[in-house]
């Protein structure tokens, strides 16, 4: 029944028009999905990981005899290793690896999902990093005699385990307590800092046992078909750690990441709104667009007093070295009287961690 | 069962009172309880929440009648119980529109603010992406399946599937590409959702007039879709013009079913099981099943949106489409089995 169908197309006016029509939007389709690739995280950085960077593969950067050589798919240990100043220890990276720069030249061997096997083969690292949700793929990764470490990365506690645990495995111990011991300061020194702010603002004619009540604020991701449902940052989680640390109180109950009505949300009346929009994610919309979100709640003190805040910030969500500027990004946050005040100065965010955050722009 | 004038308009007054009933039962229900709101006087939350939980009710009937509707006329003029809405291809079509939509539009046009008389008017150019993208895969369609003018069924479907097939490919194309959160997001779309963040109403104003219409044109073609039961000569030799009635059903079930994608993204089910429940219980008068598919397709989706927003937030979110199958399928197996086997627009 097809073939006389076929036969027929190039005499059909109407089908060969069809026809140019469905090449048309074949077209269309082939490049979208190459310019979403190109949108997608993998940033202009991440691009030449093809030919070359496989020739590099094949001949690492002459390793140290005895050195540890590792490949990381999880960002947040990727950046941990470089931070400790192991950088030229790593081989290979995850595809959502981004950050440092330093590491992006590195061959790309796989994500969450999958692994690629023969990059895996021919870079033989010794130590192969995954996420805690990859278990299954350690007895495979083994039969290669690649060792595998999955470590739980979800809270300021397992970052500190994390450090611990990769200065074992790297042999880098000093390095590895060098950064707890920076973090752990840098941390406190946010900490009280807040503290001190706080003592500032509170009423001198108030009793000194009366203190200051934290600010309820909600932590939630933009979703840019703007559902009825909103997911946001729940107790037990990493966000809220450094939340609490900052001073602020989460208005959700609810443990982990979760979705949530809005009308349950919005009930919730936060004093501050904080929507975590990383870059990758929204690549077309802008702050008052997220906002607007929020705008048919109108007598939610946050709406009402403009304060929704837009935080591009990547490493807000991630576990990593970079947690205790996250923390101070939400503190200087939570002390912004509203949306349209310019945010802390430059100067005064680059306090709390020197060095570290000088090139921030992410791809 | 014949069809009384008395028998129409009881029959229309009980949906009617049902689907104000279950809407009444969609505004009650949700995670915020409004008694204690209501004993501190809070009125203006309460306004609030109450204009969040009606929205939420309208979209669903709005979507609800719109596919019911269209999968009844779907399953008369395609003389096939598989029919459904999302047959030709059109759920492709529009959600392939709203993804790429999602994923490229640059933020100045994101809302499109119109302005009909003095009224102005926000529509989301991602719905209206959706929405063209339709448009485009049922002229595609129609394009591909036609022969001189005259459009054959088997061929119709045929394309649809194939087009169908097309997008689903092209949507993961998009979705392999794009990042973690995006890909996400994608899913979450893909899964149907009804309700929005923003509170449009104006844009359910629109689609308010434009389902009305369609309903109206079925109505319009009730008696044509009984006369095409019986065959297309035997229509012929009745007096119908078969092209003609196919082919404006056919692009109006469309539009439909493309609205209710633009709207809510893909709800599968609502559209295949409601006609046949509702045709099992009021039987094959197109009269009267036209209508009672409108308020049948509301009630069942207005029903569903409901239940899901008393499940705990711990259980997830579970898209409305898992509800509408959950809770449509052992009724309708219930129906098949009670009504002797004979299910379905052509076996009559």
């Amino acid at each position: 029944m097809l073939l006389p169908v076929m036969n027929k197309m190039p005499h059909n006016i109407a089908t060969g028009k069809a026809f140019g029509l469905l090449l048309l939007i074949c077209g269309l389709c082939l490049v979208a999905g190459l310019v979403s690739a190109g949108c997608s995280n993998d940033g202009p950085a991440s691009r030449p990981t093809g030919e070359g960077e496989g020739g590099d593969a094949s001949t690492p950067a002459v390793p140290q005899i005895g050195k540890v050589r590792a490949a990381s798919v999880v960002p947040s240990v990727t950046e941990l290793i470089a931070a400790m100043g192991c950088a030229d220890q790593l081989v290979g990276r995850g595809r959502y690896c981004q950050w440092p720069p330093e590491i992006l030249h590195l061959p790309v061997i796989g994500d969450y999902v999958t692994l690629n096997h023969e990059r895996l083969i021919v870079l033989q690292p010794d130590l192969l990093i995954l996420n805690t949700s990859d278990v299954s793929k350690v007895r495979q990764m083994s039969n290669f005699g690649i060792r595998v470490i999955a470590p739980r990365m979800e809270t300021v506690d397992d970052v500190y385990q994390v450090i611990d645990l990769l200065g074992t495995e790297l042999g880098a111990p000093q390095k590895a307590a060098a950064l707890a011991a920076e973090l752990r300061a840098d941390l406190a020194e946010v900490t009280r800092s807040v503290r001190a702010r706080s003592a500032d603002d509170v009423d001198p004619t108030a009793t000194p046992s009366e203190a200051p009540e934290p600010v309820r604020v909600l932590i939630a991701f933009p979703d840019l078909k703007g559902g009825a449902q909103v997911q946001v940052v729940g107790r037990d989680t990493f966000v809220n750690e450094l939340l609490e640390l900052a001073g602020g109180s989460n208005v959700v109950s609810n443990s982990g990441y979760v979705m949530l009505s809005m009308e349950a949300v919005a009930n919730l009346d936060p004093q501050v709104i904080i929507i975590s929009a990383p870059g990758d994610m929204g690549i077309n919309r802008t702050d008052d667009q997220y906002q607007a979100a929020w705008s048919r709640w109108k007598n939610v003190p946050a709406v009402r007093d403009n304060r929704i805040f837009v935080l591009r910030q990547p490493y807000l969500t991630l576990p990593g070295p970079r947690m205790a500027l996250a923390a101070k990004l939400l503190a200087d946050t939570l002390r912004r009287p509203s949306a349209d005040s310019a945010p802390q100065s430059q100067s005064d965010a680059e306090t709390a961690a020197p060095g570290r955050q000088s090139a921030e722009a992410q791809p | 069962m014949r069809l009384t004038r008395q028998r129409y308009v009881i029959t229309l007054i009980v949906c009617a009172l049902v689907l104000i009933l279950v809407s009444a039962f969609g505004l009650l229900m949700g995670p915020v309880d409004p008694l204690p709101l209501l004993r501190e006087g809070r009125w203006e939350r309460l306004r609030q929440i109450a204009d969040f939980r009606l929205e939420g009710v309208v979209t669903a009937s709005l979507v609800g009648a719109s596919l019911a509707v269209s999968g009844a006329a779907f399953q008369a003029l395609l003389r096939n119980p598989l029919a459904e809405p999302f047959i030709l291809g059109i759920s492709g079509g529009a959600s392939l529109g709203v993804i790429l939509a999602l994923l490229f539009l640059p933020a100045q046009l994101v809302e499109l603010q119109l302005s009909i008389g003095p009224v102005p008017v926000f529509l989301s150019s991602l719905s209206l992406a959706g929405f063209l993208m339709a448009l485009l895969t049922i002229a595609l369609v129609f394009a591909i399946a036609q022969r001189r003018g005259r459009v054959d069924p088997y061929r119709l479907i045929l394309t649809g599937v194939i087009v169908n097939a097309f997008y689903a490919a092209a949507i993961m194309l998009v979705s392999a590409l794009s990042g973690d959160k995006l890909r996400n997001e994608i899913i979450f779309y893909l899964m149907g959702g009804i309700g929005t963040a923003a509170g449009r109403w104006s844009e359910l104003a629109v689609a308010t007039v434009l389902v009305f219409i369609g309903i109206a044109i079925f109505m319009g073609q009730a008696k044509g879709f009984n006369l095409m039961a019986f065959g297309e000569s035997a229509a012929t030799s009745m007096g119908l013009n078969v092209n003609r009635h196919r082919l404006l059903a056919l692009v109006v079930a469309s539009l439909l079913a493309g609205l209710s994608v633009s709207l809510a993204g893909p709800i599968g089910f609502v559209g295949l099981i409601v006609p046949h429940i509702l045709r099992m219980i009021f039987g094959p008068d197109h009269r009267l099943l036209i209508p009672v598919s409108v308020f049948g397709g509301a009630i069942f989706l207005v029903l569903a949106h409901s239940l899901l927003q008393i499940i705990p937030p711990e259980i997830g979110p579970l898209p409305v489409g898992v509800v509408t199958a959950l809770c449509g399928v052992p009724f309708f197996i219930l129906l098949m089995r009670r009504s002797g086997g004979s299910v379905g627009g052509s076996d009559r």
